[in-house]
């Protein structure tokens, strides 16, 4: 399976520069996390891709070919936007029906089992499910195309917590059996954290992060203990941010830990969330 | 291309039922009217058309931005949903004039209109006098391409829509009123007082590309459908860059 290319995208709203010179590829059969604060840009890139809106500059590409009005290319994202593009007259299982007809490897049984896993209720109308049943069906019908790409755009807003690890748990449960790119858009970083392979941060319409968790996190680490201890062993270090907690003090540390560290200080491995809030306040 | 016009051609059952609904309602009491006035009642037309055209451009200014929607939700380009909504205008406006020949014979039969058989629009307005078989393919083709120029207005004011923003939407949502029924008439009549001759050929014009000059429906209905492609390409022009928030 081909991989998607973004190379120099731009979006303009008006005076506001909404992304800026995004140059990133997607891989086939990989679980991506698309974070950055709002307004960052993050669903005008999943629009682009998803030939939603038009980039003003650059192109985003598979197989060589740009995938804006490719219906070819198309055919292979399934793309669960914020807003809802079904007919508010449409009831829930008539939308899986037709989402079904556009889709060729759709797999029906598999979406009602997940309707029937969430409660989901099939014959109300869309516009009369709650915010978490609205995104419910969008996620179900994602977990259900069977496209290579599938993009989830604030998947879990307004989901409730035990639907939403049932959500995060029929997500593994799927990749694991059927494998596909997965780029998960979420302001909730500590719940994907565990989910997501690679991770893409996007500020101000730029991307700064773009590689795996695994090499992210292990470009730092943090420190905790007392205030001076702490102060003592940050000298001369690349620090990317602190937290003050009374005489405690953590710090996060760009670089490698040190072998001879001060026993009195505790050391841990950095964690995403804090890494994106450190990242994306400076 | 073919899923859009499945999907788009599923949702148009309710219009049919809704027009035939239509129809029965003016038949019964076209029938009702002529049965307690004896046999002297001699309406000269349903109205059937009118109502069929209206439909065309509601059905297709209400459903498009929907459909486009719900199509690009599922992998659909602009071009697909565009291709696929000119195929539903023509089969439906073939389908809903086919309902409204059969519903105009009906009425005829039943209401007597004005002692024929069949009264339809193109015959009124034309005065052409033909045999049964020639006056509903007639009004057919007529009916048609009238309706196609009205579903294509629609198509092409609700590309607009989509392309607009709020605001624009507002704006525009006044001013094609106003300016049908407001402007557009003071500039005719300013015309009509001020450059008359100006406006002689304007009617002139209008009564030949029309056929009414001729006489021939045939030409009105050319004419309309020429007008249709015209206002049809500038909707996919529109429509090309739309985007979907």
């Amino acid at each position: 399976m081909s991989s998607i290319k973004i190379e120099g995208v731009g979006k303009n709203y008006g005076s506001t520069r909404a992304l800026s010179d995004i140059n990133l590829t997607f891989e086939p059969d990989k679980i991506y996390g698309l974070l950055g604060r709002n307004g960052a840009g993050k669903t005008t890139l999943l629009n682009i891709i998803n030939n939603r809106i038009f980039a003003d500059e650059g192109n985003v590409s598979m197989d060589g070919k740009t995938v804006a009005e490719n219906e070819e290319a198309q055919s292979k994202f399934y793309f669960v936007g914020e807003k809802m593009l079904f007919p508010d007259s449409m009831k829930v299982n008539k939308a899986i029906k037709w989402t079904g007809q556009f889709y060729p490897d759709f797999d029906l049984d598999y979406a009602l089992k997940l309707a029937e896993l969430f409660e989901l209720p099939l014959k109300k109308k869309i516009s009369g499910l709650s915010t978490g049943y609205k995104s419910i069906i969008k996620n179900i019908l994602a977990l259900s195309v069977n496209t290579p790409y599938v993009f989830l755009d604030e998947p879990v807003l307004g989901l409730d917590a035990n639907h939403r690890e049932l959500f995060y748990k029929m997500l593994i449960q799927k990749f694991s059996e059927k494998p596909a790119a997965y780029i998960i858009s979420t302001h909730l970083i500590e719940e994907v954290t565990n989910i997501i392979e690679d991770v893409v941060i996007i500020k101000k319409g730029q991307i700064i992060k773009n590689e795996s968790k695994d090499s992210l996190l292990s470009q730092g680490y943090s420190v905790s203990g007392a205030a001076a201890k702490v102060d003592a062993y940050i000298q001369g270090r690349t620090v990317i941010g602190m937290d003050n907690l009374g005489g405690l003090k953590s710090a996060y540390i760009l670089g490698e830990r040190q072998a001879d560290a001060d026993s009195e200080l505790e050391f841990s491995s950095l964690d995403l969330q804090k890494l994106f809030i450190q990242l994306t306040n400076i | 291309m073919k899923k859009v016009l499945n999907y788009q051609l599923s949702t148009m059952w309710s219009y049919y039922v809704a027009i035939i609904a239509c129809y029965f309602f003016v038949i019964v009491l076209g029938g009702f009217i002529f049965f307690v006035s004896a046999g002297s009642s001699n309406g000269q037309s349903s109205g059937l058309e009118m109502m069929a055209f209206i439909m065309a451009f509601v059905v297709f200014v209400s459903g498009y931005g929907e459909n486009a929607r719900f199509a690009m939700q599922n992998g659909s380009t602009r071009k697909a949903v565009f291709q696929a909504t000119m195929l539903n205008l023509v089969i439906n406006c073939a389908g809903l004039s086919l309902v409204t020949q059969i519903g105009t014979l009906i009425n005829g039969v039943v209401s007597q209109s004005g002692g024929t058989l069949f009264a339809g629009l193109s015959t009124l307005v034309y005065g052409v006098d033909q045999g049964l078989t020639a006056a509903i393919f007639t009004n057919f083709v007529f009916t048609f391409a009238v309706m196609a120029a009205s579903g294509i207005f629609g198509i092409f004011l609700a590309v607009i829509f989509a392309r607009l923003g709020k605001n624009g939407r507002v704006i525009l949502a006044i001013c094609v009123p106003v300016f049908i029924f407001v402007v557009l008439p003071i500039i005719i009549s300013y015309l009509a007082m001020n450059a008359p001759d100006f406006m002689l050929g304007v009617a002139e014009f209008l009564h030949t590309v029309l056929g009414l000059k001729s006489g021939n429906p045939f030409i009105g209905s050319l004419s309309f459908m020429i007008g249709a492609a015209i206002v049809g390409i500038l909707a996919y022009l529109v429509n090309r860059k739309m985007e979907i928030k």
